[in-house]
Order: C-alpha cells, then structure tokens, then sequence
C-alpha cells in the first residue's frame, strides 16, 4: 500500500450507505482496513441525512438505489456541506441524477484498491 | 334507362378499382392507425358518394361500438359516439349476421333499431361490413345515406373488398406495434438484467472477501467460500427459475440443507408453511441456513451421531397486512457448546446481516443443550 495514501486516509470519517448488508459489511471492511473509522453502515436517505447533520463524516461512499428511494438527497445534503462523495453502483453513469451527477463513480462489483485511490483523491 | 347511366355505372366501378389501389398502397405505407382508418373512411366516401361513413371498433369488455374514425360527422361523434355490440344496433347485427348488412330505408327496417345519433344526421338508409380480425373481428365499416337508396351488388362487393384490405392493413399495425414493444422490453430487460449480474458479482466479491483465510490452508478457504457460494446459487438460481421472483423457503431449505440430510431426512428435520420470499430474502434465508449447517457439522449436534436439528417456521399473527415469519433453528443432543471467541463472518452474518437485510430480528443462544437460533422478519408482498 502506498505510504501516502494511507497517511491521507488513517483516521479520516467515512460515511457508507448501501441498503445491501453484505456488500455494506464489505465495503465498511475495506474501509477500514485502510485505517478509516466507519460512519454507518446506513440503508436509507434519512438515517444518512441524521447521520450527517449530526455528526458530519471526511467524505462518504454512497450505493444508488437504496431502501426508498435514491442517494441523491444524500449526495446533495453533502454537497452543501462541502464534504466529498463517491458513488457506487451497478449502473451506468447516464442513469445517475441530481447531485450524483458529478461524483466519482466506481461500478460494482468494488475493486478495493479502486476505492482506496479514490477514497485519497477525495479528502486530499 | 337513359343513355348515360351504364357510362355512369362504368364510371364509378372505374373509380372504386382507383380507391381500392390508392388505399392498398396508403394502408402498406402508414403506420398510424388512425391515420389508416382516417383515410379509409374518405376514400370510401368519395367512392360511393356517400358523405357519412365510419368505422366501429369492437370493445367487447365494455359490450360496445365505438366510432373509432370517420367522415363528415358532427363535433363530438367520431373517437366518443358509442352503441352497443347488441344485435339490436346496426353494427351489432352487422358482426352477428358476420356478413354485409344492406337496409336501403330505416323507417322500414325491423331488425334493428337506429340510433338517435343517426337520425339526427338524418340517415336514410345504410350498409354495414364487417372489418375481420385476427382473432375476433376488429369492428364494422358503416355507410350512412341521406337518402332512400338500394346498394347494388357491385357496392357492396366493393365494400366488402375494401373492408378486408383494411383489416389486414390493421392486423399489420397491430402486429407492428407489438413488435415495438416487444423489442423495447427486450432492451429493457437485458439492461435489468445487466445490474442484477453486476449485483451479484458484488455479492459474490464480499462472500469471498468476508471468508477468513486466518488460520486455514488454502484448500480449507476454498472449501468454505465454495459453500457459501453453493448457498447464494441455489437462491438465486430458485429466484430466476420463478416466473415472479419469489421463492418458497422450503424449496430453499431443502436444497440448501441436502448435504446435511443424507444420513436421512430425521437428522435434519424441516417444517414450515409455504410462503413466498423476495429475492432479497430468499437469498439472505439461504445463506443463513448455510451458516447454520456448516456451523453445526463442525461445532454442534451435525456433528454427533446421536445430534439432531429442527427447522420451522411459521406465520405469526396473520393480519392480512403486517405479517411475519417467525423461523426456528434448534439443535438437540450434539456436544456442550460455548459462545465463539471473536465474532466470525457466520456470526455476524446470523445476527447483523441477516436481520438487517430482512428488516427483522434475529437471535443466537448458545444453550448448552443446544445452539437455538430465532429469525422474525416481515413477509413482503402479496402471500396468495
């Protein structure tokens, strides 16, 4: 692993929402095994809005569709408040909408070091 | 007979021949139903000469004839005027007799009655033709005069020509439409299905993440993630193989549980109510089950002779709305257990994920009679 990046990254608050567990689970694994604290998992757009107005995270990792409804209201909550996202989904980027437009993207299934040189990109 | 009149006879047979090959070549070209039945309905009347005409279409669900298209009809009658598909209508009668209807004077016509709407446009007489269809007839050609007047044999032959010419040329339109949809359903389904693959990869991609490989040899990791992923598949393989995605446990238990029931079915017994489980859900029960066996052939009464495991489940307080499956998984007779040291993936996968995925709860007791290992969740969807 790159010292840098994990420089970059030890510590920092990372907000993850995916509505499935699993894949949750293993997204907060890696996440944490590049030396970040977890915020969530969450599964839906109003507990993540709780989590954010609360207790702000570093930057976040937003899945698309999830338990009612989509991640925009998420995507543009953070936006507001200058904090950096990455989307993940098994879409294309054409069907993204709103504030999710213009984030970085990574399609499913993760590619762990894809997310990590993302992850350093956004809270650099 | 004055002189004119077979010129004239000869005139108007030339004419209709014109209208058939004009409206032939329109009808191959158009791909607008209204617009076919629109120009159907004027050719017609130019080539009789008759200025009121009009197509019914059949809805038989409604037991009605609606004026679908037509020509110089007051405001409100074409795409609204409606009469119904009774014998006592004239386009009712036309479908029944299933051949043309000629009535050269209403006021002596006896086999049905005229419609209001009809004589307020002052109808006399009239000829009806039936439009054929592939399965049932698609409606009726209408032909209203002002005035008292026989239609000869050649008109009506005319007529009827015509009419199959436009049922066929509907036939195509129809065909052509469900063409159309059908290619963007296609399209639409191999996007879906795009993301369901992606998904499962995802799926895939934290099973094999999420299998420890501390302590184990490579051949053991293997094994384990083999196993697990046998579970998924049998899920996903029964929420494919469902013409509406849904899943009943049962099925789900009894193969996901088979290689732990070969020492014969009283080893591992499963009881349950037949119910249908989302994708979602099919797929979290499935794995959960595994866990549950793999764990108790290592750890729990699996792995004794005399060991012995209950499964069922069953639906708890049945309001029609709000129901919830309440699972059971009980072991019996297998060696003392003690809770796990570190919580592993199956743990976590048992309590956390699984309970979180199915919106329920979920509970793990490490009795020293036996694990027991409760599952509630709610039922999603229509049961029936």
């Amino acid at each position: 692993m790159n010292h840098d990046m994990r420089a970059t990254l030890s510590g920092k608050r990372v907000l993850v929402v995916d509505d499935e567990w699993l894949i949750a689970l293993d997204v907060q694994d890696i996440i944490e095994g590049l030396g970040c604290s977890v915020m969530g998992p969450v599964a839906s757009a109003s507990a993540a809005l709780e989590l954010i107005s609360t207790d702000p995270p570093d930057c976040a990792v937003l899945d698309v569709h999830i338990l009612n409804g989509t991640s925009e209201p998420i995507a543009a909550a953070l936006q507001k408040r200058g904090c950096p996202f990455v989307v993940v989904t098994a879409y294309q980027r054409s069907h993204l909408t709103g504030a999710l437009c213009d984030a970085p993207m990574l399609i499913k299934p993760i590619d762990e070091r894809e997310l990590e040189r993302t992850l350093a990109g956004l809270v650099r | 007979m004055t002189a004119s009149e077979p010129q004239k006879a000869h005139e108007q047979l030339r004419r209709q021949r014109e209208v058939l090959a004009d409206f032939g070549l329109f009808a191959f070209r158009c791909d607008d139903m209204d617009g076919l039945l629109h120009r159907a309905t004027e050719l017609v009347s130019e080539a009789l000469g008759v200025p009121l005409v009009k197509v019914l279409e059949h809805r038989p669900e409604r037991g009605e004839m609606l004026v679908r298209s037509g020509v110089n009809w007051q405001e409100g009658v074409v795409g609204r005027e409606t009469f119904g598909d009774h014998e006592k209508s004239p386009g009712g009668y036309a479908l029944k007799a299933d051949g043309p209807v000629v009535s050269p004077d209403l006021d002596l016509e006896d086999r049905f009655e005229t419609p209001d709407v009809l004589r307020r446009h002052g109808v006399m007489s009239m000829v009806n033709v039936v439009i054929a269809g592939e399965d049932a007839a698609f409606g009726v050609l209408e032909v209203d005069a002002r005035e008292r007047r026989d239609f000869g044999d050649d008109e009506v032959a005319f007529l009827r020509t015509y009419a199959n010419l436009l049922a066929a040329a509907i036939e195509r339109l129809r065909t052509h439409d469900e063409l159309r949809r059908s290619v963007r359903e296609q399209g639409l389904l191999a996007r879906e299905l795009g993301h369901r693959v992606r998904n499962v990869l995802g799926l895939v991609r934290a099973l094999a993440s999420r299998t420890s490989a501390e302590g184990r040899t490579a051949e053991e990791f293997r094994a384990a993630f083999i196993e697990r992923l046998h579970a998924l598949s049998v899920a996903e393989g029964l929420v494919f193989a469902s013409t509406d995605e849904r899943v009943d446990p049962e099925v789900l238990a009894r193969e996901v549980l088979a290689p732990y029931r070969q020492d014969g079915p009283a080893r591992l017994v499963i009881d349950g109510v037949s119910v249908r489980l989302s994708a979602r859900q099919a797929r979290m029960f499935g794995l959960a089950l595994h866990e549950l066996a793999t764990n108790a052939m290592k750890h729990g009464a699996l792995g004794v002779p005399d060991g012995s495991v209950r499964l069922d489940w069953h639906i708890e307080d049945a309001e029609e709305t709000q129901r919830r499956l309440s699972m059971t998984w009980q072991e019996a007779n297998g060696p003392e257990i003690t809770p796990p040291e570190r919580k592993g993936f199956g743990t976590r996968l048992l309590e956390d994920v699984v309970a979180h995925e199915l919106n329920g709860e979920a509970e793990l007791d490490y009795a020293r009679r036996g694990l027991t290992y409760r599952l509630r969740f709610q039922l999603e969807g229509d049961q029936t």
